[in-house]
């Protein structure tokens, strides 16, 4: 997993617990704790980052993630705010998520492995997306939605219709925009 | 979320000592792979200009030798590597040096050179070969030691290590090898050897472009020579058709002279008394003499056409008179041939008469007659037919024949000059054996703005028409001038002859002697001036050439001696008779042409003329 992650992750954290909670996440999780962006580091880390996260918040891994993916939206519009530019909403960044931010993301990280999103619009005007990976990061996925969403000031729902964690073949994501002044998706 | 940390400074410290040590260790890896980065770019980018400059030398360089030397260049300060040579392919592509070489100037390579350049690989021999018979790059990482390296004692002797070779593809085919040697032993490099097959093939494209031109200019100067070749036998067929008409008027007009003497002398002695078989052989010689000067007549008419110089003179004529007129001068003929004529005018309308050239209808009528006559048996049958004006005021002519025809092949042939069909041919025709008369005839009715064809009619005879414009004339017809009796001019006439010919002085002096005219003769132009300024005449005969000075300029010195001499009538008496020669005529003062050999009657038809002049005394 690229550098970046890690980055973001460690940034997370430190906003909202402060840089000695980092710290000890990084002691708990028996990890170098050096991360450069453009560097690879093993999945392995973030995982053990992850869990010592999970201990440390008594959270599960899916809510950590998801939390995760929810905060680490900002940072990624500041950081890089031409990704988010020139998209009316949360749902047309969304639909770019494989041609144009994916391909920006390898520009920069040749050898980044990116997941391939398969999406596809449902009749009732439901955008349906398929998930597969080894890495297992449906919530992290959810939470980037989520953030997304805040950004663009839309409402989304979002159901995981079918998740490798409960056995499924592989994880199905159904989003449904909601109209203006509904709930937002619980951070 | 906030763990319990000590809080103690000393603690603090050692926590972010940490945080820096894990700061420092980001950074620096940071910077490791930023210069991986940057180093790869670097490399790239030399590639890609490497690239570009062979490219672009590929592109401008119509000279694929040239292109070579860049190539080595370049590729050898690329690559550092300080040998390198091309080969070129040659016939069942066996290589040979080029001769081009790239070197940084180390003497001890002279070897290495020496050996290349006496070398010649065939394919899959030695690096080159094999190059060229895989057709992609081969690289050897150390020279001495391969045995498929041909080369490798002299090599290592010279200190070279590593060697590498791309193919240049000149579309399906390898037109050349490069290779390249090092002095340090160095291990394949698959980015390199990428960029060298590209190379390779950008380097081919000179190589294509080359030969394309080459080709080219081949083709062009083909194309070049057949151009030249064929423009001069144009101008030679132009050249030789213009020589024949030249050749033609110039005979015509030296055979008209002595032919004018000829039928004058017999004229003049038909005219005296002799017995009945003397005079049957001077009719004899009169009409051999008159046959030689329609001949003649023939020659000219067509050589004027083929000069462009026939225009249309339209004038009112009745066109079943003409017919009639024809039909009348052709009946002896066609009676002594037992073929008879029969003449069909009932088809044309109207009496009033059309205005078209007389002349040249009645000499396309009279030829296709004439043809007619001589390819019909004994026996058989020539019908005339004359019918219109139609609706586009077109007249037409058919001329029905008992001949065998003129073949389909052959039809729009024998109305060209000097073409004749094979009857035509042993038969005389109108062209008499010279293939003119129908020449003559298409000649004319294109004049008269008109067609001509040959075919069959309904009934599968021989069939000759031509059609022409037919206006109805709004004039009466003119009166022609008789020929016909003389009138007596009122005392006798003085007329001054330039003849230098004695023959033709002595014809002259024969046929006047049959009138009362007192006849003097001079030798030359100017002897002509000067019997003008000294007296009185009432008619001058002038020849055009002639020596001290000409017929021309002596009617120009005869109009310049004063206003009184306008008005003398001079009459050019000459056989040069084509239409520019009239008109030089005209223009330098003359009244009118007679032609030689000389027509009698429109000979007297200009004295009885000349006669009625008011006679002016000489200044």
């Amino acid at each position: 997993m690229k550098g970046i992650v890690f980055n973001l992750l460690e940034q997370v954290v430190s906003d909202h617990y402060g840089a000695d909670t980092w710290d000890s996440l990084v002691d708990a999780a028996n990890v170098g704790g050096s991360y450069t962006s453009l560097g690879n580091y093993p999945d392995s880390e973030m995982e053990a980052l992850v869990a010592a996260a999970c201990s440390a918040l008594s959270l599960d891994r899916a809510t950590v993630l998801k939390w995760f993916g929810v905060n680490a939206m900002p940072l990624l519009a500041k950081a890089y705010p031409e990704l988010f530019e020139g998209h009316p909403d949360a749902r047309s960044f969304i639909d770019g998520v494989n041609d144009v931010i994916h391909s920006e993301v390898r520009k920069l990280y040749p050898d980044a492995v990116c997941p391939h999103f398969r999406m596809a619009n449902a009749d009732d005007g439901d955008l349906m997306i398929d998930y597969r990976s080894s890495r297992r990061m449906c919530a992290l996925a959810e939470g980037f939605v989520a953030g997304a969403a805040a950004h663009f000031g839309d409402t989304v729902d979002f159901t995981h219709e079918t998740c490798v964690d409960r056995g499924d073949r592989c994880c199905t994501f159904r989003l449904r925009w909601m109209p203006a002044g509904a709930d937002a998706v619980a951070a | 979320m906030t763990p319990d940390v000590p809080t103690d400074d000393a603690s603090v410290i050692a926590r972010l000592e940490r945080r820096l040590q894990r700061e420092r260790q980001a950074r620096l890896e940071a910077e490791s792979l930023a210069e991986t980065h940057t180093r790869a770019l670097c490399e790239q980018t030399r590639r890609l200009e490497l690239l570009e400059a062979v490219t672009a030398a590929a592109n401008t360089d119509g000279d694929p030798l040239q292109a070579f030397q860049i190539a080595l260049d370049r590729i050898a300060s690329f690559t550092g590597w300080p040998v390198g040579h091309a080969w070129v392919a040659g016939p069942g592509g066996v290589l040979r040096t080029s001769g081009l070489w790239f070197d940084d100037g180390r003497h001890e390579l002279q070897p290495f050179r020496t050996i290349t350049r006496d070398m010649r690989f065939a394919p899959g021999v030695g690096l080159p070969g094999r190059t060229y018979a895989a057709g992609a790059c081969i690289w050897v990482e150390l020279l001495g030691e391969d045995p498929l390296f041909v080369r490798g004692d002299v090599a290592r002797s010279c200190g070279l290590k590593s060697g590498f070779a791309l193919p240049v593809h000149a579309g399906d085919r390898i037109v050349a090898v490069l290779e390249f040697f090092s002095v340090r032993m160095i291990a394949p490099d698959t980015e390199l050897l990428r960029v060298m097959d590209q190379i390779g093939f950008q380097l081919g494209r000179v190589v294509e472009r080359h030969n394309a031109q080459r080709a080219n200019r081949r083709q062009h100067r083909k194309l070049a020579r057949l151009a030249r070749e064929a423009s001069a036998q144009a101008r030679a067929a132009e050249a030789a058709s213009r020589a024949k008409s030249a050749f033609l008027a110039v005979t015509s007009h030296e055979v008209r002279t002595p032919l004018n003497a000829v039928l004058g002398m017999a004229q003049a002695l038909s005219t005296q008394p002799m017995p009945q078989d003397q005079k049957a052989l001077v009719g004899d010689i009169l009409e051999s003499g008159q046959m030689l000067l329609r001949l003649l007549n023939a020659v000219l008419d067509f050589s004027r056409i083929e000069a462009g110089q026939t225009l249309a003179h339209p004038e009112p004529v009745d066109l079943p008179a003409l017919v009639d007129a024809v039909a009348r001068m052709w009946a002896p003929s066609f009676s002594e041939a037992d073929v008879q004529l029969l003449v069909d005018g009932k088809a044309f309308e109207g009496c009033r008469p059309v205005m078209c050239d007389r002349g040249k209808v009645e000499q396309t009528l009279v030829n296709l007659v004439s043809n007619a006559l001589k390819f019909t048996p004994r026996g058989g049958e020539v019908r005339i037919r004359l019918s219109g004006p139609d609706q586009s005021s077109l007249a037409h002519f058919e001329v029905t024949d008992g001949g065998p025809g003129v073949p389909i092949e052959d039809r729009d042939r024998i109305f060209m000059a000097f073409e004749q069909t094979e009857e035509g041919r042993l038969a005389g025709g109108a062209g008499l054996g010279l293939g003119l008369g129908l020449a003559i005839c298409a000649g004319n009715v294109r004049a008269l703005g008109g067609q001509i064809t040959a075919d069959r009619d309904a009934e599968g005879r021989s069939r000759f028409s031509f059609s022409f414009q037919a206006p109805e004339s709004s004039r009466a017809l003119d009166v022609q001038p008789s020929p016909g009796p003389v009138e007596e001019p009122d005392g006798r006439l003085s007329v001054l002859a330039a003849e230098d010919n004695a023959s033709n002085r002595k014809v002259l002096g024969l046929l006047l002697s049959q009138l009362d005219v007192d006849l003097h003769c001079v030798e030359d132009g100017a002897a002509a001036v000067r019997a003008v300024s000294e007296r009185y005449w009432d008619l001058v005969l002038m020849d055009a050439n002639m020596p001290v000075m000409s017929g021309p300029d002596a009617v120009r010195a005869i109009r310049a001696l004063g206003p009184a001499y306008r008005d003398l009538p001079i009459h050019m008496l000459t056989a040069n008779v084509l239409e520019e020669d009239v008109t030089a005529y005209l223009r330098a003062g003359a009244d009118g042409v007679l032609q030689k050999p000389i027509d009698v009657g429109r000979l007297f038809h200009v004295i009885s003329t000349a006669g009625h002049a008011p006679p002016e005394k000489a200044a």
